[in-house]
């Protein structure tokens, strides 16, 4: 509601320019033209391409999250831009008649086909208009949540506590292994570097990803010794593919926090990138009780519906659209407990938006 | 004093154990990788724990469920060893004797354990006296304290309190030690229901510090838990 009343307002806004730059233009003819009947004129026209705006916006985002590379995009924008154009003109031309503002007689028919004539050539270019108006505005959304990502794994990631109990195993380590605290102190210092790194695009190769996970896997190895357990499964011909950045790690700290059960159990966490046909398929998997038997996995505290979570949800929709699946259930049988998250998306290795 | 340690990360365990045995008072230390255990130690350890460190954050029961099972009769030093430092005034609200951040500095593990030792010994000596509802600490640093006459003597010389100084004074020793919040001394002191002017209470210790203390710059027995509120150092 609220984003239609911006578009119509801003359509009014274009009629209003128009109707001044029609005022003065005519000004000096021999019959000028009424106030009253220019703004009517100007705003019968531009709002249609309000009503208009819906589809264009539709299709922009219909084709966005299908066709990744940008000139294949712009080619599947043309003949949408001559339909529309012709069909606004059309529709203008029509109204027009039933308005009764063509200066000249009119039937209807008369109307819609002038009006084509008139204007479709000058519509295809308010379509390219509106449809580099809405890849814009997408484009800069997608920052912005970005941006958000970031922040959110900084505080997923890098939360203070995880920090500070990172430098107290340490402390620990210093003085009965010192080689070991040693090692902890590259991979943190590693972790550190990456998420810190301000090149890190909105998308990443799936092998960079597994990189930063596996020094943030590492670190949590250290510190619970014997009883986690976590192993990467990865397809040689996924590694290629472009991922959103710190699209697993939430999913990877939230299975080590549920995996890690009191009863002496081994939290088992198994991570696995696999490719089928043009689908790349990632599954982070845990031994621990399931998401029924653990409540806190539904709160907002930070289990499975918490911050970092969310964020991976709403950048997925907005990457991917409907052709994406991200699934947080139990462990299918036979395995006996576990919890299982799965992304699927379409696999590509284009370099697009990739550095 | 019988320590145990509460923590599910075993390097954090082992820390802690490194520095509490070179502690003397310390004669028996635990470990406890879970809040389940930990409640079963409190509630059946035989002797019960006097020292319990926990950890927070754990995947069974967190550290204020584990330290909701203390035994209240005998009830032992519960200190707080955790990364976060957002859980520190609830820890101070249920009585918690100290809250320390990891990683920590073996200084702060020693004196904290020390000023335990002494708490433990007043709160059971008063405890046998009777009558008392709550442990009495008589005095601290060169200053006496006389309850029965309502008089403060610092280095053998009487000290002029004004009544309401005096009531703090009590207040705070009344804890042996522990830490107090500014919200528990408006109450007792003041009779106020609510932390409406906190000031008050700082101010009034300003006063007590002006009188009782070597250099009120630096207070080494009315010291200030930031952000929480006081308590009494021997």
């Amino acid at each position: 509601m609220k984003r239609a009343l911006i578009v119509f307002g801003a359509w009014s806004a274009v009629a209003l320019l128009f109707s001044i730059q029609m005022h003065f233009q005519t000004t000096t003819e021999a019959e000028p033209r009424p106030w009253g009947w220019i703004l009517a004129w100007q705003f019968t026209g531009w709002w249609t391409w309000a009503l208009f705006t819906a589809p264009v916006c539709a299709f922009a985002a219909w084709a966005v999250v299908r066709i990744r590379r940008p000139a294949l995009l712009i080619t599947a924008h043309v003949p949408m831009a001559v339909v529309i154009a012709v069909a606004c003109a059309g529709f203008e031309g029509g109204l027009k008649w039933a308005l009764g503002e063509w200066r000249t007689p009119h039937t209807f028919l008369s109307g819609v086909s002038d009006g084509i004539a008139i204007w479709w050539t000058f519509n295809v270019l308010v379509y390219a208009m509106v449809a580099g108006l809405y890849h814009a505005w997408r484009a800069q959304r997608l920052e912005m949540q970005l941006v958000q990502a970031r922040l959110d794994a900084l505080v997923g990631q890098l939360q203070p506590h995880f920090l500070f109990n990172t430098l107290h195993t340490i402390s620990a380590f210093v003085l009965e292994d010192p080689k070991q605290a040693n090692r902890m102190i590259t991979r943190l210092s590693e972790l550190l570097r990456q998420s810190f790194n301000p090149e890190r695009g909105p998308l990443v190769r799936l092998e960079e990803e597994l990189e930063l996970l596996d020094h943030y896997v590492a670190i949590q190895e250290a510190r619970f010794g014997d009883r986690l357990r976590v192993t990467f499964r990865v397809d040689p011909r996924a590694a290629a593919a472009v991922v959103p950045t710190l699209l697993l790690q939430p999913l990877v700290e939230n299975a080590i926090r549920h995996g890690i059960v009191p009863n002496g159990k081994v939290a088992e966490i198994e991570i696995a990138a696999t490719r089928e046909g043009d689908r790349l398929h990632l599954q982070v998997r845990d031994n621990g009780p399931g998401l029924q038997a653990d409540r806190s996995r539904t709160s907002n505290g930070g289990g499975w519906g918490g911050l970092g979570i969310a964020n991976t949800r709403a950048r997925l929709v907005e990457l991917y659209g409907p052709s994406h699946r991200f699934e947080l259930t139990n462990a299918p049988p036979p395995a006996t407990g576990g919890a299982v998250a799965t992304i699927d998306i379409p696999f590509s290795d284009h370099a697009r938006d990739h550095r | 004093m019988r320590a145990i340690i509460v923590d599910d990360e075993a390097p954090a365990r082992r820390r802690l154990r490194g520095v509490l045995q070179q502690i003397s008072s310390v004669t028996r230390i635990d470990e406890c990788a879970n809040g389940r255990d930990a409640v079963e130690l409190l509630r059946r350890g035989v002797p019960p724990p006097d020292l319990v460190f926990l950890d927070i954050q754990m995947p069974d029961l967190d550290g204020f469920a584990v330290a909701a099972a203390a035994n209240e009769e005998r009830p032992p030093a519960i200190i707080f060893v955790t990364a976060f430092d957002e859980h520190a005034v609830r820890a101070f609200e249920i009585q918690a004797f100290d809250y320390l951040l990891k990683p920590f500095d073996d200084e702060r593990i020693v004196a904290t354990v020390k000023r335990a030792g002494d708490f433990l010994e007043w709160i059971r000596r008063e405890g046998e006296g009777g009558g008392a509802d709550a442990p009495v600490l008589r005095g601290f640093g060169d200053v006496t304290v006389d309850f029965a006459r309502h008089q403060v003597r610092r280095a053998g010389r009487t000290a002029e309190l004004r009544p309401k100084e005096y009531a703090l004074l009590v207040a705070l020793l009344k804890r042996g030690g522990r830490v107090v919040s500014r919200l528990e001394l408006l109450q007792e002191v003041w009779g106020y229901a609510e932390d409406v002017m906190s000031r008050t209470v700082d101010t009034h210790v300003a006063m007590l510090r002006r009188k009782l203390e070597h250099d009120p710059a630096h207070p080494r027995h009315i010291v200030t838990v930031r952000t929480f509120g006081y308590r009494i150092e021997r």
